[in-house]
């Protein structure tokens, strides 16, 4: 499987721009030669899990995956391209207004209620990896997700980014959906003030709803993403 | 859909042959798998049933709290590194933290200290609502009557202890009110004692909130100019290239240069070590090449006393780890101080003349160690403050700094607090 498909992709896609390239692999922007349509293809070692449990899930707020191909440590996954600016670059030029943060953390909450019912964390939540296409907040980048099991005392890698990630993935305790959570809270703050809350914390309910999307004992942060939409 | 036959199956849009277990083909670029639409459930029902329920919930608790309330009044609340507090208006969660961001209490502070060196660090007390996490320590000065602070007991004999009364500080203008510890070690057995924030409250409550400090000696390794060879560049930086590499590091190293002048570039690398310069004659200890402080990610502090800097350009001291000049001479130079990185650099009682740019501060991370720029001369110097970067909202005061001659005064790019009303602009 994993031949036939780098052997097709390299036949039918055109490599258009590198995207991404880290020790563990890339993200490249390729174009169907036939239709002219665009995708993402990543390559990296590690696990696939989460990717091949998305290949039949639908979610407005994820992108489509398409096909997953694995041998060994080996991954080659096929993904939608989304069109659109990220948050990143967004928060560039302005912040959000409490209404927008409401609207685009909820559609962020929907996707990772798809993700955390399958038993995977995203562990990389920030705003480089949030587009907005129209109406729709997308949540991408699922290089540093993977399945959570109870009984893992710690994690053994470290993965996620600097600020955003949740205490927990610096080895304090194993990351589960919390950790997301805490991500999340630190993307609302980040959206209303431009500043971690560290530094300066949002005014108002939504700041409360940061400060206890980020404490720092996972247990005193909202139990799933259900009670952090209803707080929302 | 695709029809699977021996592993194989067909692209039911172009008739590509594709395997088995392929989930999209590769020829007409479609999914040939099935998806399923999956979303979270509604949160309204559940919001609305949630809120009736503890609407309900309230109203009981409401009205055993008021009636329990009134039974037990006055009251005594006591808690180590935080305490819940009830009155009428609410539940609050008193804490004690040494610093405004975390949200959890400290409980116990581990500090090392050099025996004999003095020590100064601040406890903030802080008041959320138990409820919304809310920070109300401003609503909640206004229910209390009077509070102290102070160390009733103290362990192991070598400490000292002692804190301010509690009051507003303008380095953390949020909490509602800090106490500066000041704390000493005067032998190598360590010390323990116990703080005790004690408020009362107009309603005749009282709260008392505890917090353990414990010290453990820090051992001091003085190495004078008879302990090796330190007479050129070369043979200083050899010498503590060779400190540098002990494995021990927990130790403060301080290195008594002798008058002699040192020319080329010294690198401090791996750990802090703190150069003294010559005090006891006419002659003092020279450098006219640069010092450089590399990144450590310890923390402590690389100390530079009674030096002077005479320079020709270039930058006299740069440093990426915490550095701080104190009664040196800083003349030629194009920038003296540099502080870069994590460093929090500072100047005491330092004369920075005829340079390009006196003090630089350029640290984008990092967190303060000292908020005093006090005694220092700036004269003749292109700009004799250039503050780019400061990695804390921490207010700079320059009390007693006299500032003559500057074509520039202070270029404050980053819009860093300041306190000048001590200094002096002639």
């Amino acid at each position: 499987m994993y031949t036939w498909f780098a052997d097709a992709l390299e036949r039918e896609f055109a490599d258009m721009r590198l995207l991404k390239e880290s020790p563990r692999g890339s993200v490249r922007l390729i174009r169907h030669r036939a239709t002219g349509q665009r995708f993402i293809l990543r390559r990296f070692t590690g696990s696939a899990e989460v990717y091949q449990k998305l290949l039949s899930i639908s979610c407005p707020n994820l992108p489509r995956t398409l096909e997953v191909a694995v041998k060994g440590r080996e991954n080659l996954v096929l993904e939608e391209y989304i069109q659109g600016d990220t948050l990143g670059f967004l928060l560039q030029g302005a912040l959000f207004s409490p209404g927008e943060t409401r609207q685009i953390v909820t559609q962020l909450c929907r996707a990772l209620w798809v993700l955390h019912s399958m038993a995977a964390v995203h562990r990389d939540i920030k705003p480089e990896n949030v587009i907005l296409r129209g109406g729709d907040a997308i949540l991408i980048d699922f290089d540093a997700a993977r399945l959570y099991k109870e009984e893992r005392e710690s994690d053994t890698q470290i993965l996620g980014t600097t600020g955003f990630a949740a205490p927990e993935q610096y080895g304090l305790s194993q990351s589960d959906t919390r950790t997301d959570i805490y991500s999340l809270g630190i993307l609302i703050n980040v959206m209303l003030t431009g500043e971690h809350p560290s530094k300066r914390l949002a005014e108002g309910k939504l700041g409360r709803v940061v400060e206890r999307c980020t404490r720092v004992t996972p247990r005193k942060r909202y139990k799933n993403v259900l009670r952090l939409m209803e707080a929302l | 859909m695709a029809m699977e036959q021996d592993n194989k199956q067909i692209c039911p849009f172009c008739g590509a042959a594709l395997p088995g277990e392929a989930s999209f083909c590769p020829r007409c670029a479609r999914s040939v798998n099935r998806r399923r639409e999956v979303s979270p459930p509604s949160v309204r029902w559940r919001k609305n049933l949630r809120r009736v329920l503890m609407t309900a919930v309230f109203l009981l608790l409401a009205g055993g709290m008021a009636a329990g309330y009134f039974l037990t009044r006055p009251h005594t609340y006591e808690g180590v590194g935080e305490v819940y507090y009830s009155d009428l208006s609410g539940t609050y969660r008193l804490f004690l933290s040494e610093t405004a961001s975390p949200q959890e209490p400290s409980r116990e502070m581990h500090r090392t200290a050099a025996i004999g060196e003095a020590y100064r660090g601040p406890i903030l007390l802080r008041v959320h609502d138990a409820d919304t996490g809310a920070d109300v320590g401003e609503a909640f000065l206004e229910k209390i009557d009077r509070v102290t602070a102070e160390f009733p007991t103290i362990e192991g004999g070598g400490g000292n202890f002692s804190c301010t009364a509690p009051a507003p500080h303008s380095a953390f203008p949020d909490v509602p009110l800090v106490s500066l510890v000041d704390y000493t070690l005067d032998a190598d057995a360590g010390a323990a004692a116990e703080m005790v924030w004690t408020i009362d409250m107009k309603n005749g409550d009282t709260i008392r909130l505890g917090l353990d400090y414990i010290l453990s000696p820090l051992l001091t390794e003085n190495y004078y100019p008879e302990d090796g060879p330190m007479g050129t560049t070369e043979e200083l930086q050899a010498f503590i290239d060779e400190i540098a590499a002990a494995e021990d590091r927990s130790s403060i190293i301080n290195i008594y240069l002798p008058a002699v002048t040192y020319d080329g570039t010294l690198v401090l690398h791996g750990r802090a070590i703190n150069l003294y310069g010559s005090t006891g004659g006419e002659q003092r200890t020279v450098f006219t090449g640069s010092i450089q402080v590399e990144a450590r990610e310890d923390g402590r502090i690389s100390y530079f006393q009674d030096i002077d800097f005479r320079g020709n350009g270039g930058v006299a001291l740069s440093a990426a780890a915490n550095t701080r000049a104190t009664d040196c001479l800083f003349t030629g130079w194009d920038t003296a101080l540099y502080g870069c990185g994590t460093a929090w650099i500072n100047s005491i009682g330092c004369t920075f003349t005829d340079n390009g740019v006196g003090l630089h501060f350029n640290s984008t991370e990092g967190s303060a160690n000292h908020s005093l720029y006090n005694g220092n001369v700036f004269h003749n110097n292109a700009t004799a403050v250039l503050l780019e970067n400061v990695p804390t909202d921490l207010p700079l005061d320059f009390q007693g700094s006299t500032f003559s001659g500057n074509g520039t005064d202070i270029d404050n790019r980053c819009g860093q607090p300041l306190d000048l009303s001590g200094a002096a602009f002639q």
